[in-house]
């Protein structure tokens, strides 16, 4: 048995009975304390369809966050390219629907690419800069007003539209980090940027495809949020900075996970569990505060655990 | 009372797919130098990250003065009076000498009689008393990454001085040091001994070892083979022993020949004034053109000039008869020029990424189906041949490279840049901290280039290394090139003597 264990042991198994025995934790711990609201079939299904759409988006941050850039401007793309992408649907349905979010998403993601590279500033800094203009061109390209998804476009809002895109990116993603040397590339620069540069890797490059990539996929998660949600509001005062978080709390689970080989399947089970654990809160009737404070905990404490190496991996 | 101050007995230690110490003895006597040897791989390193608290060893134990104790971490060891500065440097850059060597317990004070503040007066005066003792003449104020390789590595053994350790354990002490650093450490040692500290010395130099060793205790493939008087060895028995078997030559038979200029360097002047200035050489195809020189010559920074990584105001470049302009190193690689460089864990290995990775890293492009996607037995194929022919000891092609050892990180990054087929290919110290063992093997591969007509520069700081390898000799002093020597004319005195020329 302890053979089998010692086998296992760093193995994509390995990482998959982690993520499964987390998941089954805090399932477990909310059934226990309600077991009238929370965790049917029904319930278990809704959970991951929000969960997928912010798997989407820690997704696209995966390529930078690996790479040692962070992205603030996240929550104002989504805001953004869902109002251009439904500005767009009114006059071309469902091409411009798409072709809006998606094309919207990825400018957005090589006009920062750009400027992280020309400014030669730390990302969080562009990001935090470009936010702030990002809200005040969503009000104004909104108008002011609430933007509403014509009921005739919303396939993506519910399963099998929602599941079936959302599944494309994960494919997308699998591929991009697997089998092109994006993925390669992105994760030799994260190790050493300067070994990457003296091995021909075109830094600059990558970043900007790497800022791409995540506002490409920042593009399907407007797609499934404002159909999920049939409406967009543009708002100022950097209201959209909480829109940032969830995708990155799945990101997290994923670099945890990538010495698993799983970085994509632990950013999607990842994201449910911190959806179970948000709607256990609601389920249990604790206040926000409490929720937040409990949810941060627990990322830190799961991310922590998995991250940490094991003493004496070292092959010598 | 023991006889030993530190006893290790029956320690192994298993990593996944491989068993990397199998019931190992150390036993270490106060006042004495106690050579530890072994082919890369043969598990030193890890048997002292055992003593030193790094590792948990899997079976076995560790007596102090007769005494089982258990070693928990780093900090433990240290307050147990066993210090060890290791093979891969680890400072931090941005900080000074002194709080270096006080990293961790910084001398403090009471400001207002109450409010605990670091005592920086005291902290810099003993860190100058520590460099004084320890005979090595630099500002503790300067900053670390001010440093050389060498001065960094000096830092390191005063702090593990400064611990007044009972045991000391020093990984490749010698690997970036000149002949006057290295009598300058021999010189501190023989101070520790006489003050009674058991000294751990691993070093593949055979002559350091039979010089400064008082006992020398061989391992291999991670067992325990002997512990031997230093005074009953030889060269030829230490390497007989590590290797399990006799190597006859310690370098191939070359039958490279060398033809028309493939590579020329005219007046090329780094941008610092103080490092590299008109430089001019030229190379040929199927060379191998021997660097020498002490530390700070700069032959590193000369060859990071000409693969881009460093800048410079004037010179010119010729390759293959035209003039190129080398400002980046994919131009360089482009070109067909390939760098293997001095500092394999900073500027060499990506740690994160597998032994696969590192080796295709560089010639991705070659392994891509339709441009774009990766061919996956392609890269196989590549990392299983570098794993064959350069006998790289790895679990698989996706462990990762950080989880090997050095002279097998070593052997993925040669394999790297093979990958790449490069027609000139600057190699800068390949050999360092690598065993007697692989060395022959990557003195195999370059011979073999070299016979394929590949162009090689091969900086080193071992003269016997130069004189064995080298078709010619370039000799730098003080950032200039002071003299050339044929490989068959060259002697440690004539290279020495240009070495020397404006020190």
């Amino acid at each position: 048995m302890s053979t089998i264990i010692q086998k296992l042991k760093g193995t994509k198994v390995h990482g998959y009975v982690l993520l499964l025995a987390m998941l089954l934790f805090f399932y477990g711990v909310f059934k226990i304390l309600t077991p009238g609201n929370f965790g049917s079939p029904a319930n278990l299904y809704s959970y991951l369809q929000s969960s997928i759409i912010y798997s989407v988006g820690g997704c696209g941050l995966y390529f930078i966050v690996v790479m040692g850039l962070f992205d603030f401007a996240v929550g104002a793309n989504i805001v953004l390219s869902s109002i251009v992408g439904v500005l767009l649907s009114q006059h071309f349905g469902y091409i411009g629907f798409i072709v809006g979010c998606l094309g919207c998403g990825t400018l957005i993601g090589f006009l920062i690419g750009t400027l992280y590279n020309q400014l030669n500033v730390p990302s969080m800094i562009v990001t935090v800069g470009l936010m702030l203009i990002l809200e005040c061109v969503a009000v104004i390209v909104a108008g002011g007003v609430k933007q509403t998804l014509a009921p005739g476009l919303r396939f993506f809002s519910g399963a099998p539209g929602n599941i079936i895109l959302a599944g494309l990116a994960f494919v997308l993603m699998y591929f991009i980090l697997n089998f092109t040397k994006i993925g390669t590339y992105c994760n030799a620069i994260g190790s050493n940027e300067f070994t990457a540069k003296n091995m021909g890797i075109n830094v600059k490059k990558y970043k900007l495809i790497g800022f791409m990539l995540l506002h490409f996929f920042v593009g399907i998660m407007a797609i499934l949020t404002v159909s999920y949600g049939t409406t967009m509001t543009a708002l100022t005062g950097m209201s959209t900075m909480a829109r940032n978080f969830q995708p990155l709390m799945g990101t997290f689970f994923g670099v945890a996970f990538r010495k698993y080989g799983i970085p994509i399947s632990a950013i999607v089970i990842g994201e449910f569990i911190i959806s179970i654990i948000f709607n256990g809160f609601v389920a249990l009737g604790a206040p926000t505060t409490i929720q937040n404070v409990v949810t941060g905990a627990a990322l830190l404490a799961i991310v922590a655990l998995t991250a940490r190496g094991a003493r004496g991996s070292v092959v010598k | 009372m023991s006889e030993y101050v530190l006893e290790m007995t029956g320690v192994s230690k298993s990593f996944p797919g491989v068993k990397a110490l199998d019931d190992v003895q150390l036993k270490l006597r106060p006042g004495k130098v106690h050579a530890l040897m072994g082919e890369n791989g043969a598990g030193k390193s890890t048997l002292m990250k055992c003593m030193f608290g790094i590792y948990k060893m899997d079976q076995g134990q560790i007596l102090m003065d007769g005494q089982p104790v258990h070693i928990d971490d780093p900090m433990d060891a240290l307050n147990k009076g066993i210090a060890m500065v290791h093979q891969e440097l680890q400072p931090i850059p941005a900080r000074t000498v002194g709080e270096n060597i006080f990293l961790g317990r910084y001398p403090m004070k009471k400001a207002l009689g109450f409010i605990p503040m670091v005592d920086h007066a005291k902290m810099y005066a003993d860190t100058a008393d520590l460099l004084k003792k320890v005979r090595m003449n630099f500002d503790p104020k300067q900053k670390v990454g001010e440093l050389s390789v060498s001065q960094m590595q000096s830092v390191e053994i005063a702090k593990a001085v400064s611990a007044n350790c009972r045991v000391l354990i020093l990984d490749e002490p010698t690997s970036s040091l000149t002949a006057n650093e290295v009598e300058a450490l021999f010189r501190i040692i023989n101070d520790l001994k006489a003050e009674g500290v058991a000294i751990v010395y691993i070093s593949h130099k055979m002559d350091e070892i039979l010089r400064i060793g008082d006992e020398v205790t061989i391992m291999r493939d991670g067992r325990y083979i002997g512990t031997w008087e230093a005074s009953e060895l030889t060269t030829d028995k230490i390497i007989t022993l590590m290797v399990g078997r006799e190597l006859t030559n310690l370098y191939p038979k070359r039958e490279n020949v060398p033809g028309e200029v493939v590579f020329e360097v005219k007046d090329f002047t780094s941008i610092n004034p103080r490092s590299f200035r008109n430089v001019s050489f030229q190379l040929r195809k199927g060379e191998i053109l021997g660097v020498g020189g002490l530390v700070g010559a700069q032959r590193t920074e000369l060859m990071e000039g000409l693969f881009g990584i460093r800048s410079h105001t004037t010179g010119q470049i010729f390759y293959k008869g035209k003039e190129i302009k080398v400002s980046r190193p994919k131009d360089a690689i482009d070109q067909g020029i390939a760098m293997l460089t001095e500092d394999r864990r900073g500027s060499g290995i990506m740690g994160v990424l597998s032994v696969a990775d590192n080796i295709s890293i560089s010639s991705l492009n070659q392994y891509l189906d339709h441009g774009f996607f990766i061919n996956g037995k392609k890269v196989e194929q590549l990392v299983q041949d570098n794993v064959r022919k350069m006998n790289i000891k790895t679990p698989s092609s996706k462990t990762l490279i950080k989880s090997l050892s050095g002279g097998n990180q070593q052997k993925v990054l040669v394999g790297r840049w093979l990958a790449n087929n490069p027609d000139v290919l600057i190699l800068d110290e390949p050999t360092r901290g690598i065993d007697v063992g692989a060395k022959y093997e990557i003195y195999c591969i370059i011979a073999e280039l070299a016979r394929e007509g590949k162009s090689i520069i091969m900086i080193s700081s071992e003269m016997s290394e130069l004189i064995g390898m080298s078709d010619r000799i370039m000799v730098m002093c003080d950032g200039r090139v002071t003299g050339f020597v044929e490989g068959s004319e060259a002697t440690q005195e004539n290279i020495m003597t240009y070495a020397t020329q404006f020190a």
